[in-house]
């Protein structure tokens, strides 16, 4: 009896199992189909969403990895990629969310089936659901870096991406760096310039023209800005000293009259450099937003408020402290509140 | 009192049902299972592991509701147990809402259990949850109840494998009721669009429920739309109840 068990029934499993082993092969060779063939019937992205019980996102999963092994075979083979763009606009239409997706969708897109204009596309829908991810202007400003360098615009519109992609405020510092270098390298200003200035004359929507209108006050105070510090410098190398204030150019006939800001601020000194109130404001209000943003992360995350902020970028919810825009200047933070506050500016 | 006795009752019996390990074991299977597929991605397994295993929690729930529902009252009536409870002084209406409340117990347990399974998997995982996994665990209970008030309004009127047809047939168009307004623009002006537009208030939208690619992507979500959508399930779920118990207050048992 126990002789039979032994033998005969795990021999009898062993053999069984290598048929069925052997029928299934036989089976799949002569069903076998490449993936062109299973995705011929990948329905409408609209129609797949009417009917997956709830589970949109879980069949996103389930395609992305499908479309992660067809960017593979494709790439081993000939290179034609011919459904990778329904793939991604599916995968996206059923969950608008999925960062990745549209991160390297628009890479395998750009720089495997080089189709950049497809590339940008995704991305830019990948933007409108997902404001907050640097990731994907960050990607359109590689496209146009890398796959569309012949471009004459390029280098602009590269630049415009990247300003975007700090304008999230959860870039890591690369980008931001990045991001000033190409500014510098082409001009951004001037891009950005032409920009407002296009829509301070053609927007029909009168909140927006108000905006451009401010964003051109902003340049041309970052230029006074710039022309001031040189105006410094002279002054430096006149009197061998840094003046004391504005006024001492003036006094010092380097300037007619101190400039008047637009917007209501006013220029002041700092070491070499000028600023002004209405910029170093601006940035005031981002950094306070990217420091309260780091605060509460850690705080949903743990459910206390950080000890201090460089306890919140050691467990990696904010990336850095950015520093003051004043001079002379710190964040205030309450550890007991986790309220950030700013030390009082000369214009706050 | 009495529907709470009721309840209890209804609550102890249901644990007893093998069922529900079987589906319990099969969830469980599905969220640590999740972590395999996460192997072929690109770096998205967290997300992957969250959206399986909410998935997870709402189909296996959808099933526990279905599978425990639709028998709740009928298997009474089949063995004929209630009349031992209808000879007591207890309405009818009574017997339904502490039948419905003694499930709606059971799927406040299995929930949070299977919630708090994956929540840890996550974590051991690596990942970090917010506060919207806790808000779409919540909406996938509200839409358990709103699911569970049908199937015990099927299980008074009808058999439990027709009652279960029909509540997996409301769940699968329920997810997709905006196809009654999406309409072809050959539709504009016409009887018909008005019919599937009064369709489309008429059967529970249950995509209301669902924010679970908001909680695997991380992206917030209003507290003000989790309150409404758990108000249209708790307004839904009422009428359903008062339908329930008046069709069994007419039925001869």
């Amino acid at each position: 009896m126990i002789a039979r068990w032994l033998v005969i029934a795990p021999l009898t499993l062993a053999i069984g199992l290598a048929c069925c082993v052997v029928a299934q092969k036989q089976l799949d060779a002569s069903r076998e189909t490449g993936f062109d063939e299973e995705l011929l019937y990948l329905p409408n992205e609209k129609l797949l969403k009417h009917f997956t019980g709830g589970l949109d996102s879980v069949v996103a999963d389930l395609l992305w990895l499908q479309c992660i092994q067809y960017t593979a075979e494709e790439f081993k083979g000939d290179h034609k990629y011919v459904w990778l763009n329904h793939m991604t606009d599916t995968i996206t239409r059923l969950d608008p969310y999925f960062v990745d997706v549209y991160r390297y969708g628009g890479v395998f897109l750009a720089a495997l089936k080089a189709d950049s204009d497809a590339s940008v596309n995704l991305l830019k829908r990948g933007m409108l659901h997902n404001p907050r991810a640097w990731e994907l202007p960050y990607e359109i400003a590689m496209v146009y870096l890398l796959n569309r360098k012949d471009s004459p615009d390029s280098p602009a519109q590269a630049a415009r991406f990247l300003h975007l992609a700090v304008a999230t405020e959860t870039a890591p510092q690369f980008v931001v760096d990045l991001a000033a270098n190409i500014a510098r390298q082409h001009d951004l200003d001037a891009f950005e310039r032409a920009l407002w200035e296009d829509m301070a004359r053609n927007s029909d929507e009168n909140m927006l023209r108000e905006l451009a209108q401010r964003k051109l006050h902003e340049l041309a105070i970052a230029d006074v800005c710039g022309q001031l510090s040189k105006a410094v410098e002279l002054y430096e190398n006149r009197h061998s000293r840094l003046p004391e204030s504005l006024d001492d150019l003036v006094s010092g006939g380097i300037l007619e009259r101190a400039p008047d800001d637009p917007l209501g601020g006013r220029y002041f000194l700092s070491g070499r450099e000028v600023l002004n109130t209405t910029l170093q404001n601006e940035k005031l209000g981002r950094r306070l937003n990217r420091i309260r943003g780091g605060v509460n992360r850690y705080q949903k995350r743990t459910g206390a408020w950080p000890p201090s902020l460089e306890a919140a970028v050691e467990e990696g919810d904010l990336e850095f402290v950015p520093p003051h825009p004043y001079p002379g200047q710190a964040w205030r933070y309450d550890p007991a509140t986790g309220e950030v506050e700013s030390g009082a500016g000369p214009g706050t | 009192m009495r529907v709470l006795a009721v309840a209890r009752n209804t609550f102890r019996e249901a644990v007893r049902d093998k069922v529900l390990y079987v589906l319990l074991l099969f969830a469980a299977a599905a969220i640590f299972g999740s972590k395999a597929l996460g192997w072929i991605s690109i770096g998205q397994d967290i997300k992957i592991v969250k959206d399986l295993s909410l998935a997870a929690v709402s189909v296996f729930g959808v099933l526990i509701a279905i599978f425990v529902g639709t028998n709740l009252v009928y298997k009474e009536i089949d063995k004929r147990t209630i009349y031992t409870i209808l000879c007591r002084p207890m309405h009818r209406w009574e017997f339904i809402l502490g039948k419905y409340l003694g499930l709606a117990a059971l799927l406040a347990l299995v929930t949070a259990v299977m919630a708090a399974v994956a929540a840890v998997y996550v974590v051991v995982l690596g990942g970090s949850l917010d506060v919207t996994f806790f808000q779409a665990v919540l909406l996938i209970y509200g839409q358990l109840l709103l699911i569970t008030a049908l199937a015990v309004l099927l299980s008074a009127v009808t058999s439990p494998i027709l009652g279960a047809i029909i509540v997996f047939s409301t769940y699968v168009v329920g997810h997709a009721t905006s196809i009654f307004t999406e309409l072809p623009p050959q539709f504009d002006g016409t009887f018909s669009k008005r019919v599937l537009e009064a369709v489309y208030y008429i059967i529970p939208n249950l995509s209301n429920f669902d924010i679970r690619a908001e909680a695997a992507n991380g992206v917030p979500v209003a507290p003000g739309y989790v309150l409404w959508a758990m108000a249209y399930g708790a307004v839904y779920t009422a009428v359903l109840l008062i339908i329930a118990s008046l069709a069994f207050q007419d039925k001869d048992v």
